[in-house]
């Protein structure tokens, strides 16, 4: 089976700091995918460069076998435009740690909007889907608040409904529920529980929630200085970590 | 239609109690913009253009850089050149009048708004109609009472440029750490040390962007105020724009400019510079 | 070392004759075109009479609710209409709103520019400095060399005055909108333009409103002053007070130019803001 995502020796720098060095990476169609590891190990880095919000400095990222960051020239590769980055976005949604929902919006506004704006739906066809969408992640009597009005973890659920409205293939959580306060964690890892469960959908999960990656999760990664330094199904993984530095994270975060 | 109210007729017994009791007050006030404003003349005109221009290209240089020392020597070199240099210093004068007088106002009256709620509560909505209203408007209850020439020109002036340093020093005082103010309490300092030797100091670069508006306020009104027999540029430009002389016009206009850079770009610097120890100083306190 | 004075005025001199023989035909346009804006909407302003006109005004606010802000706008309006300075102060009223909605138009799109491209910023960014350290006064003259007196400089100068403080406005709004909400909205796939027309300006909008505002008063203060080259007005009233040693004239004309400025203030601050949205600021 063809690789859904497929990093090739893919570089990232900041100035002099290497983020990503040289990762090699690979998700299968509707793989779940956790991604675990120290802060700044470049975990959000990562999801940001396949949300093409930040450019790369070296390698080739592939989605459903076709480069990311770069368009086919006959046989050479060559920067991408706009228009193949748009189209190649299309294919992705990202829910932030942030939930970032646009604050001139009520809940239903910020699902509607982008599906006419972007994916050229009619106002009914949008209100419609926006409506299941709402009713799934069970908010549909909240769907005339602004952002404001919400609680975080009701507005990290429209987060997640407006990222499906777009139909993607991929869908990106970094720490979303990293800013939440504890008793509305739950809701939101529900939610994303079941879309896991129920949808046809490869997802990458950048969380600190040791629990929920092993229970969600097909395969944990272990990511260090910008490298996956281990990797390996949950049970196994978690019950048996080869690797020192990820044994020495591990527990750390499972004694807090 | 009701009867027109009589603001007119009510002005002019103002005007003419404020003549009659309030003379003492405003003789005093008279007396003192003339003494003022004299001085600053004569210390103009105490030393040759040449020698101003190089002064003030060397303090221009030093504050503000080489590019704004260059514009200096030519633009203050162009007004002496055209014959403008009698109507800056006139100018210049009075600006510096009105900035003195209003500042002497607005400090004392931003820290008193600082310190006391009452104070704030009363003068906030005064100085927010002071500043929402149209320059020219001050003009009239200045000529009023104090007739033409310095002194209705540099209470016009007051009106127009109190207001923003009077704010700053209030927002500069409000702002200061209230931690740095308990941590003094501790000491047991008193409310006056703590004014004096924290709060000023922490507040002094919103003090001086005060005083850099109250410049830039003073100029603005000073050349309006040619309308009430001020003199100096202003005058030239206002008798340009009747005997319609374009030429002469823009050159006194240019020269306007020329001024209003000058001091602005000098006192933002010398308030940078001046300003820059203290950042670092309170960097290092905290580290 | 006396230098013999440049002679520099005939030199404007000349070169203003010329640029007006040549622009002339440029210049007859503007200035038509200005006149008959500002005649059109001054004869609108006072083909309504006073007790037509201030219900109509009045009514605005109180249809938002808006129950201190109504009483304020009729006061300053009843205030106006007492003083017997109606018509003047229309004129006064269309010449702020043709000199504001001109610069507005200006000013809006140009901090859009500064905002979006690095080029635009570091060319307007000293531009507006300059502008903005000029004193009020000195506006006039070039208005007044290349169109004469009257209604026309009345309205350029006024323009050029009031433009920095919209254009800063917009800018810094578009600047100040988070940037994960932008982010969020490329992630979902917006244009260039959709980004701008639909997340950065309607989040802006509170801080444009305050440019608005802004360009509003300062060009009532311009408009004032530049009766002296013809914009006529309650400004003609205040400086013929001021001549003739007038003062209660004066005084009442001096009044009037706050009412109006409070009335404007009022009726833009009730267009402004609260329209349902919460942007989060
Ligand atoms: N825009 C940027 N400019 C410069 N450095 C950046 C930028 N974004 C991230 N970095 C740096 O890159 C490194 C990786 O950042 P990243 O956000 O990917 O880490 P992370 O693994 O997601 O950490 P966390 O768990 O704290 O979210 C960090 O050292 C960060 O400081
Ligand atoms: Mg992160």
């Amino acid at each position: 089976m063809p690789a859904m995502v497929e990093f090739d020796k893919v570089t990232k720098r900041f100035g002099s700091l290497t983020v990503l060095d040289e990762l090699t990476f690979a998700v299968k169609p509707n793989e779940k995918v956790a991604i675990i590891g120290p802060s700044g190990s470049g975990k959000s880095t990562l999801l940001r460069v396949l949300m093409t919000l930040e450019r790369i400095d070296g390698g080739v990222v592939e989605v459903e076998g076709e480069p990311l960051w770069h368009m086919r020239k006959g046989d050479a590769l060559v920067a991408a435009d706009e228009r193949h980055l748009h189209r190649m976005r299309a294919k992705i949604g990202m829910v932030f740690q942030q939930f970032n929902l646009f604050p001139h919006m009520t809940a239903i506004r910020n699902i509607i909007d982008p599906c006419v704006a972007v994916l050229k739906m009619t106002e009914p066809e949008a209100r419609a889907r926006a409506e299941s969408l709402l009713d799934m992640v069970g908010l549909k009597d909240k769907m005339g608040n602004y952002p404001a009005e919400l609680s975080g973890g009701q507005q990290q659920r429209v987060a997640i409904a407006r990222a499906l409205a777009m139909r993607p293939k991929i869908m990106l959580f970094d720490e979303v529920t990293s800013s939440l306060d504890p008793e509305l964690v739950g809701e939101v890892l529900g939610v994303i529980r079941r879309l896991a469960r129920e949808h046809d959908l490869t997802m990458l999960i950048v969380t600190h929630q040791m629990g929920f990656a092993k229970e969600i999760a097909d395969r944990v990664c272990y990511f260090d200085h910008g490298r996956i330094a281990e990797e390996g199904r949950p049970a196994e993984f978690f019950a048996n970590p080869k690797n020192e530095r990820t044994r020495a994270f591990l527990k750390a975060v499972l004694e807090v | 239609m009701i009867t027109k109210i009589p603001i007119g007729g009510a002005a002019e017994q103002l005007v003419a109690f404020v003549g009659t009791y309030l003379k003492p007050l405003v003789i005093t006030f008279i007396w003192i913009t003339l003494s003022l404003n004299g001085a600053f003349f004569w210390l103009f005109q105490s030393l040759p253009a040449p020698a101003w221009i190089i002064g003030v290209a060397i303090v221009a240089w030093r504050f503000a850089g080489p590019g704004i020392a260059i514009f200096g020597l030519l633009g203050l070199g162009l007004l002496w050149n055209q014959g403008l240099w009698g109507a800056t210093a006139q100018t210049l004068s009075l600006v510096l009048t009105g900035t003195l007088m209003s500042l002497v106002v607005a400090i004392p009256l931003g820290i008193a708004m600082a310190e006391s709620r009452v104070v704030n509560s009363v003068m906030a909505p005064i100085l927010d109609f002071l500043q929402t209203m149209p320059r020219f408007v001050y003009l009239i209850p200045a000529v009023a009472i104090l007739g033409l020439d310095v002194a209705p020109a540099v209470f016009a002036t007051m009106t127009l440029a109190v207001p923003p340093p009077t704010r700053l020093t209030a927002v500069g005082i409000g702002q200061v750490d209230p931690r740095m103010v308990e941590a003094a309490e501790a000491f047991g300092s008193t409310r006056w040390q703590i004014l004096a030797k924290i709060k000023l100091p922490l507040a002094f670069s919103a003090i001086m962007l005060g005083v850099n508006q109250c410049l830039m306020m003073s100029l603005s009104m000073v050349i309006i105020a040619s309308l009430i027999g001020a003199g100096g540029l202003g005058a030239e430009i206002l008798k340009a724009i009747s005997e319609v002389k374009a030429g002469r016009g823009l050159v006194a206009g240019i020269g306007v400019v020329v001024l209003a850079i000058l001091i602005d770009r000098i006192t933002k610097g010398a308030a940078a510079r001046l300003t820059r120890r203290w950042g670092r100083d309170t960097v290092m306190q905290q580290a | 070392m006396e230098f013999p004075p440049i002679p520099l005025e005939s030199w404007i001199d000349a070169a203003i004759a010329w640029l007006v023989v040549r622009g002339g035909p440029i210049f007859d346009v503007i200035g038509k075109t200005l006149s008959t804006l500002e005649l059109l909407l001054r004869d609108a302003l006072r083909g309504l009479p006073p007790y037509v006109m201030i219900p109509l005004l009045v009514a605005f606010p109180l249809f938002k609710r808006r129950f201190r802000t109504a009483a304020l706008l009729l006061a300053a309006l009843l205030l106006i209409w007492n003083l017997e300075l109606w018509r003047e102060a229309m004129q006064t009223v269309s010449l702020v709103l043709i000199a504001a909605g001109l610069s507005l138009g200006i000013a809006v799109p140009l901090g859009i520019l500064a905002a979006e491209s690095r080029l635009a910023r570091s060319i307007i960014e000293p531009v507006l400095d300059y502008m903005q350290t000029t004193p009020a006064f000195v506006y006039l003259i070039p208005a007044v060399l290349f169109f004469g007196v009257g209604t026309v400089p009345g309205i350029l100068a006024t323009m050029a005055f009031a433009l920095p403080p919209p254009i800063r406005a917009t800018s810094l709004g578009i600047a100040e909108v988070d940037p994960q909400i932008v982010e969020a909205a490329v992630a979902f796939g917006s244009s260039r333009r959709q980004l701008l027309l639909k997340i950065k300006l309607p989040l802006a909008l509170p801080y444009i409103w305050v440019g608005v505002n802004q360009c509003i008063m300062m060009s009532l203060s311009m408009v004032v002053i530049a009766s002296l080259i013809g914009a006529t007005g309650l400004g003609t009233r205040v400086v013929e007070g001021l001549s003739q040693f007038d003062i209660g004239k004066g005084v009442e004309a001096g009044v009037a130019v706050v009412a109006v400025a409070i009335a404007l203030d009022r009726l833009f601050a009730a267009g402004g803001g609260k329209d349902g949205s919460k942007p989060a600021m």
